[in-house]
């Protein structure tokens, strides 16, 4: 470049009016050039120093916690899994209750199985009885019936 | 994930460097960086509702360093350590001439030195930067001009008078 022309585009630049295509030609130019006049030293010095610093890159990496999404998405399923687990758990782990005997027949423990059966039985047998009972009452009816119809006549007396 | 990864190679550096430039300190830039992108992924999903995310991302790391300065002169200022901590643009015997060109930007206002970062260093457009500082074009070039010719001036001076 020209000796006017990088005057020229040095005094734009400090006005702030070079575009950035201009500014990288400055840079350029200053970065390439060690044989320049004088005057623009300050300007080789300035732009070799922001070009240093442009370079400049931050070497501890960035740790983003990918775990952390992977957990995300994993939670709602650890839950599901986790209630199911314990559902299980606790049909096949329940502590069973110690069975209850309701007495003894022949020295055997009667368990519910057992005590149903009996109490069925013993049902039966009321039943046999009721019954056996209630023929009997027939014969009260009856007797009853007669002593209504003593009594009507009376009535029918007095009238 | 593969979107990200995209971002944080192309901004990941960009942002250690405009971080760096507000804090000074290498691994509290770094510590910036590592919370702009948590930051991001978390709403990566929404990312591409932003036209530039670039710049979004440079105002948080811009926003999240203000804030953390604010929070470290609190504390500083506590434990009255200022006077006792002489900022680096002060002495700058002993040192080549690219490190005086650090020192004379980092001793630029705040504002001007970020504007200056980013159009210098960064290479973004002044509706960009605009974006990121939330002022209007012409004060951003304004802002970038004064950052040039102070640096300027007083490059001059310290070349003339001899180091």
């Amino acid at each position: 470049m020209e000796y006017n022309e990088i005057k020229h585009l040095l005094e734009k630049y400090l006005e702030g009016e070079t575009s950035l295509e201009q500014e990288e030609q400055l840079r350029q130019y200053f970065l390439n050039n060690d044989a320049i006049a004088e005057e623009f030293d300050y300007a080789k010095q300035l732009f070799t120093h922001l070009h240093k610093v442009s370079e400049q890159k931050m070497i501890q990496p960035i740790k983003i916690q990918e775990k952390s999404i992977i957990q995300r998405r994993l939670w709602p399923i650890i839950g599901v899994a986790a209630s199911v687990l314990l559902g299980i758990m606790l049909v096949l782990f329940y502590p069973k209750q110690p069975e209850i005997v309701y007495g003894y027949k022949n020295g055997q423990p009667i368990t519910k199985h057992a005590a149903m059966v009996e109490a069925q039985n013993a049902i039966k047998l009321v039943q046999i009885n009721m019954h056996r009972g209630t023929k009997d009452l027939k014969y009260l009816s009856k007797f009853n019936e007669t002593q209504k119809l003593i009594t009507n006549t009376k009535r029918y007396e007095n009238n | 994930m593969k979107v990200f990864e995209h971002y944080i190679i192309d901004l990941k550096d960009k942002a250690f460097r405009f971080a760096l430039s507000i804090l000074k300190q290498s691994d509290q830039a770094q510590d910036v960086v590592q919370d702009l992108f948590e930051k991001l992924w978390k709403k990566h999903h929404e990312l591409h509702a932003y036209q530039n995310i670039e710049a979004f991302s440079m105002k948080m790391v811009k926003n999240m360093c203000l804030d953390k300065l604010k929070h470290e002169q609190t504390k500083q200022s506590k434990l009255a350590m200022l006077e006792a901590n002489p900022s680096h643009s002060e002495n700058y015997t002993n040192k080549d001439t690219i490190e005086h060109v650090q020192n004379l930007i980092g001793a630029l206002p705040p504002k001007q030195k970020m504007m200056m970062h980013l159009r210098d260093i960064e290479g973004l457009e002044f509706d960009e930067i605009a974006e990121i500082m939330d002022m209007e074009i012409d004060a951003v070039r304004m802002n970038v001009s004064r950052a040039r010719k102070a640096v300027r001036v007083n490059l001059l001076k310290l070349m003339n008078y001899g180091v």
